[in-house]
């Protein structure tokens, strides 16, 4: 297990750098920073520890140098639990999804939803320019985001 | 209406489009239901021929009685041995948040996040479901304002 944390001390830090909410452009302005990843020779039982004790629903799936590999989500350790007997003897890398569709940090926010809602996925790992994962934007992040346009527009329509 | 008076002056000068604003106008009013009684099975049957995750159970007099999900129905197969012998309110979440028509959408956005949850039903001044609202709707409506954000850069008001 690698936790890289390269955004900031907080657990799912999402970037709080734009204080206008209408500056919300693309994907690294909402993205979480901190992304839990495993290698794909990790066992079930640890892709399973690591999501029952925190509160997340995604891990990433990268190799040695970083690459992406595949995305683990709750529903795919639920699917496994309910499908087979066997799942002690299962991998990582017999239950991700493998080459998930991903974003980078400079894709417009819109475009990101619009996978999201289409795939009906959710989550977007975030590769920089050489292909590594920088981060995952995830449904909820989303939903952050728009909370706070949500909340500006309802203001912004009081004051009016 | 209210809802027709906040439209209009969302579009304002700046001929913004349409910003949906309250639950009513996203909600999915197009219910698949559930009945307490059916079976596992017949649930997830019903489940795995839909598109949706999320049914609404309701009781027979129109009012809410749970909330049935896939990861509900995932949970269940793989921790109950006896899951067949199960039925829907025996699996389904019986403690459900609400919302009505008239709530905020930021609102219904908050109470999703602080309960890591993905749909509320939305319930009528009748007392009786007359909707539903998930993550996805929201995200959908975000999607559309959020590419006339994107289109309109200059402009930082909103």
């Amino acid at each position: 297990m690698n936790q890289s944390n390269r955004g900031g001390g907080v657990e799912s830090v999402t970037a709080a750098h734009s204080q206008s909410t209408g500056r919300y452009q693309c994907v690294a302005d909402v993205m979480t920073r901190k992304t839990v990843t495993l290698s794909p020779h990790h066992g079930f039982t640890e892709a399973v520890s690591l999501m029952a004790d925190r509160h997340f629903r995604h891990i990433v799936v990268v190799d040695t140098g970083g690459q992406i590999l595949g995305v683990i989500s709750d529903r795919d350790i639920l699917r496994t639990l309910a499908r087979t007997t066997n799942w002690q003897t299962k991998d990582v890398s017999q239950i991700m999804t493998r080459d998930p569709i991903t974003v980078k940090r400079e894709t417009p926010l819109s475009v990101a939803v619009a996978k999201i809602v289409s795939k009906r996925i959710n989550c977007l790992p975030v590769l920089d320019d050489e292909g590594k994962v920088c981060g995952i934007l995830t449904s909820t992040d989303l939903l952050k985001a728009y909370q706070k346009v949500l909340e500006s527009l309802e203001s912004n329509r009081a004051a009016l | 209406m209210d809802i027709a008076a906040a439209n209009n002056l969302s579009a304002g000068d700046s001929g913004r489009p349409f910003a949906a604003t309250r639950v009513a106008d996203i909600m999915s009013t197009n219910l698949v239901t559930l009945s307490a009684h059916h079976t596992f099975g017949e649930a997830v049957q019903l489940m795995t021929h839909s598109p949706f995750r999320h049914f609404l159970v309701v009781r027979a007099d129109g009012r809410l009685a749970g909330v049935f999900s896939d990861r509900d129905v995932l949970r269940a197969l793989g921790r109950t041995p006896n899951w067949q012998a199960k039925n829907v309110s025996g699996v389904m979440t019986h403690k459900v948040f609400t919302v009505t028509p008239e709530t905020p959408l930021s609102v219904a956005a908050a109470e999703m996040l602080s309960r890591r949850i993905n749909c509320l039903p939305v319930i009528g001044n009748d007392g009786k479901v007359c909707g539903i609202i998930t993550s996805t709707d929201l995200l959908r409506s975000y999607q559309k304002i959020q590419a006339s954000l994107e289109n309109n850069l200059g402009d930082t008001s909103v």
